[in-house]
């Protein structure tokens, strides 16, 4: 009867033009392998954000999918929403 | 009529008549039931149901899919910030039912203070809708008897920002919190 947490990121979406990248993390607890809990903690990933805190896979989703043009495209984008 | 099935009543009906009526399955080791229909064709399950795809409520058009529910926390990011004290601590937690989101945050300051000019807050946990644009929502004190007035939100499309408006009272508070809903990407 061991109990374990598992913190796992489960769910990693791109959407939109700008591409964000939206993160899932999952902590389970699991009993003998079977789920007794678990529950979602979300954060998302705008084009040209600081990636250094992330895991190694969602900076490798960030670089390919955060080219220079879709950078500078947000950036036009969240500059024109701003007043 | 009961039907036993492999030496366990599983399956029956609630009358003598060829016609079936109303329907239940128990549980294997136990006498309730887990599902049941009526003659009305009401259908009660006595636990959870798990699906991978969706359902449809209300018609079968794409209009009437349900495919997604999830709850869960996310952390607020002031990448700008209008409050005049300093922010200690933030906190949110989400609701998504389809398209819809609703997000709750909290931003405790390091001491009491209000906002005196535009918050943005970063990294809302699902992009905004791209064809949608405006205000949403309120934040206010996070205490009743602070008399803190906030004022209301802004999302834009295609962005995981969400805007504040400065609050339109400057009673001082520790805390502030809002609830925002807004459409999903």
């Amino acid at each position: 009867m061991a109990l374990e947490k598992v913190i796992s990121e489960d769910k990693i979406e791109i959407v939109g033009p700008y591409k964000m990248v939206q993160v899932r993390t999952k902590t389970a607890v699991m009993e003998d392998g079977v789920e007794l809990s678990s529950s979602f903690h979300r954060h998302t990933i705008a084009p040209g954000a600081d990636v250094s805190g992330e895991s190694a896979e969602v900076q490798a989703i960030a670089a390919a999918v955060h080219t220079a043009e879709v950078i500078a495209a947000y950036q036009a984008h969240v500059a024109a929403q701003e007043v | 009529m009961t039907v036993t099935i492999n030496g366990t009543t599983g399956l029956a009906t609630d009358s003598t008549s060829a016609v079936v009526e109303a329907v239940s399955l128990n549980h294997p080791s136990s006498s309730t039931a887990a599902i049941t229909m009526d003659a009305s064709n009401n259908v009660t399950l006595a636990s959870n149901l798990t699906m991978t795809g969706g359902i449809y409520l209300g018609g079968t058009g794409s209009a009437n899919l349900l495919d997604d529910v999830e709850t869960g926390s996310w952390t607020p990011n002031f990448s700008t910030s209008g409050f005049t004290q300093s922010i200690s601590s933030t906190s949110g937690f989400y609701t998504k039912v389809g398209r819809l989101v609703t997000v709750q945050w909290i931003a405790s300051l390091a001491s009491a203070g209000y906002m005196s000019s535009l918050s943005v807050v970063n990294n809302l946990p699902f992009t905004t809708y791209s064809s949608w644009s405006g205000t949403t929502g309120f934040y206010g004190s996070g205490n009743i008897s602070g008399n803190g007035i906030g004022s209301s939100g802004y999302v834009d499309g295609n962005s995981t920002t969400l805007y504040l408006y400065q609050s339109i009272s400057s009673v001082l508070t520790g805390s502030w919190r809002g609830t925002h809903t807004y459409f999903a990407a």
